[in-house]
C-alpha cells in the first residue's frame, strides 16, 4: 500500500536543499514552485526542479511538484517543463470539476506528446466554493488525494486563520469528500517547527480525524510524524487476527469472515489491512 | 624516501633531525630517557614581576635561532603570541622556531615574520592563513605537525628543547602562581602550558589579572615560572570563548549526529560506559542527543573527556556523568563549573595521550566521535589539508582519541559544496585507518572490515550499512571526479603520528 | 543582459551579456572542478555568441546546467 503520511516541502529553486530532499524518508516530497518561489525566480525554479528531477536521488519518497495555480500565467509553463518526471502534481486552489478538466486536457496533451504514463494529481482545497466541490473533484480519476489549505478560506469569511474555528469542520469535509470518493486525506502543516509534542499531537489528531497524513515542513518533523501514525498495539493485535481470518476464509473457500462468532465487513477487514501496513512501515 | 605503513612516501630527516617512518599504532618502542630543563633559582626578592616583554626577554637571555613555545587556550582572541613575536622582531632576534601549541588566523601578523628572518619555521597547528602561507612555501624550513599528545612526547623524550615558554595567563600573582578561571581573559583549564612549565629552560607568563599572592586555585604553580609581566589585555573574550555554542541546525548534519548516536548505543552504551566530547556542531549534537538516550535508559557514565561545553557541564550537574576531564573549555558555563565543581577535573596534557607514558586518558576511552576534511577507502583521515592540497589546520587530538578509544566514530558529510569527503586516497593521512572503526555520513555508515563485532552490533538496524568503497562511489557519483591538487615535490611540512614517526608530508602547492 | 541561478552556497550564477564569444569562471574551487565547470560551461553553450560569467558557490554539475540552461534560455527571450 501506498503511504503518504508525510510530504516533505522543500523550496524548488534552493539547490542545496533540494539535492538532500531524498535522504529523510519522507512518504511524498514536494519540489516547490508556488509560495517558497518568489516571482522573478520562477523560470529558474521550474528548470532547476526539471534538473533535480532527473539527477537527485529521491530515495523511496514519491516525487511531487506543486505547480502554480491555475490563475497564473505560470502553471501550464511548469507542466510542460515537469511533468514528464514527476509521479503526482500537487495543484493549488482547485475549486472546481472544470479546473480539473482544464488542468487534466494540458496534461494529457504533454503526456502524449511525451510519450508518457497518466500522471497523479493530488488538487489543493482553499477556498469556500473548492470545498462546495470537493467531491465532484475528488471523483476525477486523476485524483489520488485530496489537500487543503485554510488561508484564503478564512479570509473569505474574515476571520483570523488561528482563531477559527470552522477548520475543523473544514477537515471533516475534506475527509469525507475524498474517503466517499476512495481517495486519501491529507492534512496540512504544523507550522510551529520546533515544538515537537504540539507536532506529534496534531499528526495524532489528523490520524484519528480520518487522514492518511500530513504536511511537513522540516525533515526533523517527518520521524515524528511516522510515529504518531503508528497504530497502537492493541489496534494491531485486531487487525492481525481479522487479516489472519480473512486469509483463513480465502484457504478454506468460505465467502464469508467470520471471528469470534462475528462476520467481518469489507471496511472494517480494509482497515486492519491499513492498520498492518502502518504498522509494518519503521 | 622510504613507503611508511600507510603507503606514503616520507623522508627520514626533517630540519637536520632523524626520524622514523610510521610503522603502524604502537609499533615503534620509546628509547632513553626524558629530557630535563636547566636548573635555576628563583630571582631574590618576593617579586618576579618584570615591567616589559623587551626587559623579560633580555633577563631570559634569547637569542637566535631558540625556540620559543606559546599555548593556545585564548584561541582566535590571543594577542600574546602576536605581542611577544613582535618585540622579538624589534630586537632583531632571528630565525626562531616557534613552538605553539596551536596557532589561529588571529595570528597573521607572523606571515611576513617567515620571510623577513624573524622566524625559520614553527612546529605546531596552524589553522588559516599561517598554513596557508606555509603551503605556497613561505617557511623557510619544514614545518612539522604534531597533534597535542605528539608534542608531549615530543617536550618530554627531548625531540624538541623549549628555550623559553611564554605563558598567556588570565590570573597571575606576583610570585607566578597561574590559573585560567579567573581575569578577564578567562579560558577555563591551562592543561596545555603545563608540560611547557615544567620542560622549558625559561618561562615567562603573561598576564592582565595579576593578583595578590597567593593566587588561587592553581593551575601552575610558582616553581616552575621564572617571571611575570603584566599586560594590558592578553586577548579578547569574544575569540577566547566560542560565545553560545548553538547545536547544527542542518537536517543532514542532525542526520549524521543520530547515525552515530545509534552506533552508540548498540556497541557500547551501557552503565560507566565513557565518552570524548567535542565543540563541532556535530559534536555537540551527538553529545546532546546521547545525554538524551541516556535520560530516557537511566545510564550513567563514568566519565567524559573534552572539549566541555555546557551541554557536558549540564549532564555532569545532572548526574548524567560522574567525572568530566577537561583540557579545554569552551564557554563560560565550562570555566564556571571547572571552577566549582570538584568533579570537574583540570587534566593536565600530558595525562591526555601520550603513547610513551604510563597511560593516558584515552586509554580509558570508550567512544570517541571525531570530524574530518577526508577519510579515504582505507579508513585513513585527513584533517589537516583541504583537497586542493592547502595546509589549513591542525591535528588537535584527533590522533590519540582515535587510537585510544575503544569505538572511534569519523562523522562527516559525503560531501561539503561539491567537495567528495569519502575518497579513494585522502590528500594527506592524519590518522591512520587501522585505529578507525566507524564513518558515519548522511547517506548511511561504512564499519572497519576487521571490526566484526561492530558489523554483527549493527544487523537489524535502521541505520544504512554501506561498504566504504560504495560511499566513495556514491560521493564521486554526486559531485564528479575531483582534479588532483597541483603541488610541486618540495615538502612544506611533515605530519607526525603521536609516537613522533611520519605519517605523511605536505608538498608545496603551486600557485 | 540575463541572469540565473542564485548567490547561495551550493548554487551558481550565470550571466550572459552581449558580445563576442568569452567564458569567465569565477570559482571557490576552482583547483578542484575548475576543469569541470569549464568542461560542461563550453558544453551547454556551445556556438553562442556572447560573454558568459559564472559565480560557482560549490554547484553540482546538474544545477550548473540547469542555471545555464535557464539562463540561455532567457537570453534567447523566453518569459518568466
Amino acid at each position: 500500500m501506498k503511504l503518504r503520511r508525510t510530504r516533505l516541502y522543500i523550496p524548488g529553486n534552493n539547490p542545496h536543499l533540494v539535492e538532500n530532499a531524498g535522504l529523510y524518508g519522507a512518504d511524498c516530497v514536494i519540489l516547490d514552485l508556488e509560495d517558497s518561489v518568489p516571482l522573478g525566480q520562477k523560470f529558474d525554479a521550474r528548470i532547476l526542479v526539471k534538473y533535480s528531477l532527473r539527477n537527485v536521488d529521491f530515495g523511496r519518497s514519491e516525487k511531487w511538484v506543486r505547480i502554480n495555480s491555475l490563475d497564473t500565467p505560470f502553471w501550464e509553463k511548469d507542466l510542460r517543463e515537469v511533468l514528464e518526471f514527476v509521479d503526482v502534481v500537487n495543484v493549488p486552489k482547485i475549486e472546481s470539476a472544470e479546473d480539473m478538466n482544464r488542468l487534466d486536457a494540458v496534461m494529457r496533451e504533454i503526456e502524449k506528446e511525451k510519450g508518457i504514463e497518466e500522471r497523479k494529481v493530488v488538487p489543493i482545497i482553499e477556498t469556500l466554493r473548492g470545498l462546495t466541490n470537493a467531491r465532484e473533484i475528488a471523483k476525477h480519476p486523476r485524483v489520488v488525494a485530496l489537500a487543503w489549505g485554510g488561508e484564503d478560506l478564512t479570509a473569505e469569511l474574515g476571520i483570523p486563520k488561528k482563531k477559527a474555528l470552522i477548520l475543523e469542520h473544514v477537515r471533516a469535509e475534506i475527509v469525507i469528500a475524498a474517503k466517499s470518493q476512495g481517495k486519501m486525506a491529507l492534512d496540512t502543516v504544523y507550522s510551529n517547527i520546533r515544538d515537537e509534542e504540539g507536532l506529534f499531537e496534531y499528526a495524532r489528531r489528523a490520524r484519528y480525524m480520518g487522514f492518511d497524513g500530513v504536511g511537513v515542513l522540516h525533515p526533523n518533523q517527518i520521524e515524528i510524524v511516522h510515529r504518531a501514525f503508528r497504530p497502537d498495539e492493541d489496534e494491531i493485535e485486531d487487525a492481525r487476527k481479522i487479516v489472519e481470518a480473512a486469509e483463513r476464509a480465502m484457504r478454506e473457500g468460505k465467502g464469508v469472515i467470520a471471528l469470534n462468532g462475528r462476520m467481518i465487513d469489507k471496511p472494517v477487514l480494509e482497515r486492519a489491512k491499513k492498520i498492518l501496513a502502518f504498522a509494518e512501515v519503521e | 624516501m622510504p613507503i611508511n605503513a600507510v603507503g606514503r612516501e616520507v623522508p627520514t630527516e626533517i630540519n637536520g633531525q632523524r626520524f622514523k617512518p610510521f610503522a603502524g599504532d604502537g609499533k615503534t618502542p620509546p628509547e632513553g630517557r626524558r629530557a630535563g630543563s636547566l636548573i635555576r633559582m628563583a630571582p631574590e626578592g618576593r617579586s618576579k614581576v618584570v615591567n616589559s616583554l623587551e626587559e623579560v626577554i633580555r633577563k631570559v637571555g634569547l637569542e637566535d635561532g631558540m625556540t620559543i613555545s606559546f599555548h593556545h587556550h585564548l584561541r582566535n582572541g590571543d594577542f600574546v603570541v602576536n605581542m611577544v613575536m613582535e618585540t622579538i622582531r624589534k630586537m632583531g632576534i632571528k630565525d626562531i622556531r616557534v613552538f605553539p601549541t596551536a596557532l589561529f588566523p588571529v595570528h597573521e601578523p607572523l606571515v611576513p615574520m617567515l620571510s623577513d628572518g624573524t622566524i625559520r619555521r614553527i612546529e605546531g597547528s596552524m589553522n588559516g592563513p599561517l598554513g596557508e602561507a606555509t603551503s605556497y612555501g613561505a617557511m623557510r624550513e619544514t614545518a612539522v605537525l604534531r597533534s597535542h599528545s605528539g608534542r608531549v612526547r615530543a617536550v618530554e623524550s627531548g625531540e624538541v628543547h623549549i628555550d623559553v615558554a611564554f605563558i598567556a595567563a588570565p590570573t597571575a600573582d606576583p610570585y607566578g602562581n597561574l590559573n585560567g578561571v579567573d581575569g578577564p581573559s578567562a579560558c577555563g583549564p591551562l592543561a596545555y602550558a603545563m608540560v611547557d612549565a615544567y620542560h622549558a629552560d625559561h618561562t615567562v607568563a603573561i598576564t592582565d589579572h595579576l593578583v595578590p599572592y597567593p593566587a588561587h586555585p592553581i593551575s601552575i604553580f610558582q616553581h616552575q615560572i621564572d617571571y611575570v609581566v603584566p599586560v594590558d589585555k592578553i586577548g579578547d573574550p569574544r575569540g577566547i570563548m566560542s560565545g553560545t555554542l548553538r547545536i547544527t541546525t542542518s537536517p543532514s548534519r542532525l542526520k549524521i549526529a543520530r547515525y552515530a548516536v545509534e552506533v552508540i548505543e548498540r556497541v557500547a552504551l551501557r552503565d560507566g560506559f565513557s565518552f570524548q566530547a567535542g565543540a563541532g556542531g556535530i559534536s555537540l549534537a551527538v553529545t546532546k542527543f546521547l545525554g538524551d538516550l541516556m535520560r530516557k535508559k537511566g545510564i550513567r557514565a563514568s566519565f567524559i573527556n573534552g572539549g566541555v561545553t555546557k551541554y557536558v557541564v549540564e549532564m555532569l550537574h545532572e548526574g548524567l556523568v560522574d567525572v568530566v576531564f577537561d583540557g579545554q573549555a569552551f564557554d563560560l558555563d565550562a570555566v564556571k563549573s571547572l571552577k566549582e565543581d570538584r568533579n570537574h577535573i583540570e587534566t593536565p596534557l600530558a595525562m591526555y595521550g601520550n603513547p610513551y607514558s604510563s597511560g593516558g586518558i584515552v586509554n580509558m576511552l570508550d567512544v570517541g566521535v571525531l570530524g574530518a576534511t577526508e577519510v579515504d577507502i582505507d579508513f585513513n583521515v585527513n584533517v589537516n589539508t583541504h583537497s586542493d592540497g592547502l595546509l589549513l589546520h591542525g591535528i588537535g587530538g584527533h590522533q590519540e582519541v582515535a587510537a585510544g578509544s575503544a569505538l572511534t566514530i569519523v562523522t562527516v558529510p559525503l560531501y561539503r559544496y561539491r567537495v567528495p569527503v569519502i575518497r579513494e586516497r585522502v590528500t594527506t593521512v592524519t590518522t591512520p585507518g587501522e585505529v578507525v572503526d566507524v564513518v558515519v555520513t548522511e547517506h548511511g555508515i561504512a564499519i572497519n572490515p576487521k571490526r566484526d563485532d561492530i558489523i554483527e552490533a549493527m544487523r537489524g538496524s535502521k541505520v544504512p550499512v554501506y561498504d566504504i568503497q560504495d560511499l566513495q562511489k556514491k560521493a564521486e557519483r554526486i559531485c564528479g571526479k575531483p582534479q588532483e591538487p597541483k603541488t610541486t615535490d618540495d615538502i612544506v611540512a611533515a605530519i607526525l603520528w603521536r609516537d613522533g614517526t611520519v605519517i605523511d608530508v605536505v608538498y608545496k602547492v603551486k600557485k | 543582459m540575463v541572469e540565473a541561478g542564485t548567490s547561495e552556497k551550493g548554487d551558481m550564477r550565470v550571466i550572459i551579456e552581449e558580445g563576442p564569444r568569452e567564458i569567465v569562471v569565477k570559482s571557490k574551487l576552482e583547483r578542484i572542478y575548475g576543469e569541470a565547470i569549464r568542461r560542461t560551461v563550453e558544453e551547454v553553450t556551445a556556438g553562442l555568441e556572447a560573454k558568459i560569467t559564472v559565480e560557482d558557490l560549490g554547484a553540482l554539475d546538474w544545477v550548473i546546467r540547469a542555471r545555464l540552461e535557464a539562463a540561455l534560455r532567457k537570453f534567447r527571450g523566453e518569459g518568466e
